[in-house]
């Protein structure tokens, strides 16, 4: 348990590392502030006092960042230590190619909240700065948001020991942000399609990640409130189980991997 | 660990991918404290033979044995220290950032790694440069990193993989010099080298490889005469009789 | 990747690829007609900018109603072509909506589907809401955003002016929206009415200058439908008749003219 412990901060370590020296959460920071700077100053048709937009101008950042950061993070993981081959040594240290992989995806998983944190941070100073006031809800969308980030980063580790980096990154992307943004209308867009389109279509929604599970940022924006507790606790959960099965669909495809 | 023990242990080893076979039928010993060179043309093996010593890959049939264990076992992995041909490190961490990694993965204590990172990183001559990253490092000085994450965990068992690959005559020396303080202190060493010179100097025995088959092994003091060309001369001999 | 792996994913690409084709197929029908400009966003857009238009107008739908995706398009039923007050529109929609998301929660409920339980509860609200008063100045950046995509999005601009004028009650702003629309759209009857409406201001306002607004209304609708036909006419008909109903009702203001009382 020891050797685990030590062996998992070695990696979290490194993640965290290659993520913050990378200073690709610092050109995101500067992109976002380049995009939400202009927005706030901008009094639509002179009428002043609107900031909801703001707000999801700015979650939409944190949430599109995020993804960004998370996909790298998983996808960084494994390839680079077979290009470089870093991965025998690595390999012929006491550690199983089991628990590499989950300490490793355990460091994304850290790298990628702290990157989280920092931009939600940042998000709750510019609300605050705008006179703005803390929603009680944040704290639970901030979990739920980590979490999807948690599942974010396995999805794009799974998918780094598949296939090439940029058909992962591309795939994990699409189909990420393609359920963030259309999953919960899936069966309705079924309904109406002949019948083994509809098949095809019912099965995505069975099986593909549902990222908006995790977005509460309407609730956040229009002040509706925290989800009920047995909600929240079913979509924690789901992503454990999910993130689970991934990881040992990882595990399999790396035990595959000829070294 | 005792003198007589066989720290690695190969009896008739084949290993194939898609039917053909990269080793076949190897067998060899190589015992406590013992220095031995691994010689072999390209593709004759010897990096596959490393790779299921360090239980990376696992035999098609036969067995490997490394410090009485099977190497794919991390335990026994714990003590083997392994330094690939050509690796870049981690190019956005520093020399001691690197050792202190590897050192975690060892397992070992912030305190022992600190302590073994300083000797090492005098050792390896990066003192001066531990604070650079990586990717700022020459060939060579990657491959003294490499050296210091191999011996971090101050193993019985050294397997190199061309550990004289892009070295500087200087750096050649300097790592001579290292490699023979730690066969002094009883280290076991497996090399495998196109340096055959370097092989000569360095080691008690050696063995041959030729497309997957050990075609000689033995004792280098039987190899009479002056140094380098004789190993060269025996090395062009037995491959020309393996014909 | 396997060869067993690779014809999955191809398999799979094939399916998805069909399934996008028959999404895609229901909406041909309804693709937008040809923008007018000749700007940077439109060389960069083209009809583009008129869905993104849409878009941000359903936006502020959604916006409207706390984030809600209504796909109802209940900015529209608000706008002024409805001759009715404020409150009436408020509660006709919001008792209409009651019964959508009551229908949605059973459906959750009945079909045991766990993922649109999820959905419903972290995605949907709890209660019908909409914004109201000068909250409803929320809803302004996205209008001011369909309108920059889409200058001639004329439902955006009478959907600003509408709430300007009556939820903002900023008589001041309505005309500045209406002005600006204008500009971009000249004689338009619909904005004409915007026009006169916030001028009259329920009788209280300029009766001249509101009736000069909605008999320029009514040149302009008729002018148009003498143009030529096209699926704009039930809607410039409908403007050209709320142009009129309000004329008629500033002459009833106004009393007969001194002639006819001789």
């Amino acid at each position: 348990m020891k050797l685990f412990a030590r062996q998992t901060c070695a990696l979290v370590k490194l993640s965290f590392i290659e993520l913050w020296r990378r200073n690709d959460v610092f050109a995101l920071v500067l992109l976002g502030l380049a995009l939400m700077v202009p927005l706030s100053m901008a009094t639509p048709f002179g009428a002043a006092g609107a900031s909801r937009y703001l707000d999801e101008m700015a979650l939409l950042l944190v949430w599109g960042f995020s993804l960004f950061v998370a996909l790298g993070a998983g996808q960084r993981l494994f390839p680079p230590e077979f290009e470089s081959r870093t991965i025998y040594p690595l390999l012929a240290k006491p550690i199983s190619r089991g628990r590499l992989l989950v300490g490793k995806y355990i460091g994304a998983v850290a790298a990628s909240w702290s990157a989280l944190a920092f931009f939600y941070v940042l998000f709750v100073a510019s609300v605050l700065l705008r006179g703005g006031a803390f929603s009680a809800e944040l704290p639970q969308a901030v979990v739920l948001h980590f979490a999807f980030v948690a599942l974010a980063v396995a999805v794009s580790l799974l998918g780094s020991l598949l296939v090439t980096a940029s058909a992962n990154l591309s795939l994990s992307a699409i189909v990420l942000v393609g359920m963030f943004f259309f999953g919960r209308r899936i069966p309705e867009y079924a309904e109406g399609l002949n019948p083994a389109l509809a098949w095809i279509l019912k099965g995505i929604y069975a099986v593909a990640p549902h990222a908006e599970f995790f977005d509460m940022r309407q609730r956040l924006i229009h002040g509706w409130g925290a989800v009920d507790g047995i909600v929240f606790v079913t979509v924690l959960v789901y992503a454990a189980v999910y993130v689970s099965v991934l990881l040992l669909l990882a595990s399999l495809a790396l035990g595959r991997k000829r070294l | 660990m005792s003198e007589c023990l066989d720290i690695v242990q190969l009896e008739g080893v084949v290993r194939a991918f898609a039917g053909a076979k990269a080793v076949d039928g190897l067998s060899l010993k190589l015992k406590a404290g013992e220095v031995m060179g691994f010689l072999g043309t390209n593709g004759a093996g010897k990096t596959t033979t490393i790779k299921m010593m360090l239980g990376l890959l696992a035999p098609t049939s036969g067995t490997v044995k490394v410090l009485g264990g099977d190497p794919s076992d991390p335990r026994i992995r714990a003590h083997i220290g392994y330094m690939p041909e050509v690796a870049t490190y981690y190019p956005y961490l520093n020399a001691r950032e690197l050792l202190a990694f590897y050192g975690g993965i060892c397992g070992l204590d912030a305190k022992t790694v600190r302590s073994r990172t300083d000797s090492l990183l005098e050792s390896v001559g990066l003192a001066d440069t531990a604070k650079r990253p990586l990717r700022t490092y020459s060939k060579g000085m990657l491959q003294r990193a490499g050296i210091a994450q191999a011996l971090l965990n101050d193993p019985d068992l050294l397997v190199l993989d061309e550990p004289f690959t892009g070295l500087d005559p200087l750096a050649r020396i300097h790592f001579r010099e290292l490699l023979r303080g730690l066969k002094e202190r009883g280290k076991t060493i497996f090399f495998s080298s196109h340096e055959l010179g370097e092989t000569e100097l360095l080691c008690d025995r050696v063995a041959i490889m030729k497309k997957g088959h050990c075609v000689y092994q033995g004792p280098v003091k039987d190899i009479a005469g002056d140094g380098a060309t004789n190993l060269e001369r025996l090395f062009l001999k037995t491959l020309e009789e393996a014909k | 990747m396997s060869a067993a792996g690779r014809v999955f994913a191809a398999l799979g690409g094939i399916a998805l690829a069909w399934c996008l084709a028959g999404l895609c197929g229901r909406d041909i029908g309804r693709m937008p007609q040809v923008v007018r400009g000749e700007g940077a966003l439109a060389v960069a857009f083209g009809d583009a900018r008129e869905t993104i238009s849409r878009a941000f107008v359903g936006k502020a739908d959604s916006y409207f109603h706390g984030g809600i995706d209504m796909d109802c398009g209940h900015l529209g039923h608000h706008r002024h072509d409805e001759h009715c007050e404020d409150e009436c529109h408020e509660h006709d929609h919001g008792h209409a909506h009651g019964h959508d998301h009551e229908a949605e929660h059973e459906t959750a409920n009945e079909s045991l589907d766990l993922w649109r339980w999820i959905n419903v509860h972290v995605c949907a609200p709890q209660e019908h809401r909409h914004l109201d008063g000068e909250k409803s100045v929320e809803l302004m950046p996205w209008l001011w955003a369909s309108v920059k995509a889409n200058p001639h999005n004329i439902e955006a601009w009478t959907t600003t002016w509408y709430i300007a004028n009556n939820m903002l009650k900023d008589k001041e702003l309505a005309l500045r929206v209406v002005a600006e629309g204008l500009e971009k759209n000249p004689d338009n009857p619909e904005l004409l009415i915007c026009r006169g409406r916030t001028i009259y201001d329920r009788g209280h306002g300029d009766l001249a200058a509101a009736h000069a607004a909605f008999v320029a209304a009514v040149a302009s609708a008729d002018g148009m439908l003498q143009r030529g036909g096209d699926e704009t006419d039930e809607r410039i008909l409908r403007a050209r008749d709320f142009a009129q109903a309000y004329i008629d009702e500033i002459a009833k203001k106004r009393g007969p003219p001194p002639d006819a009382k001789e």
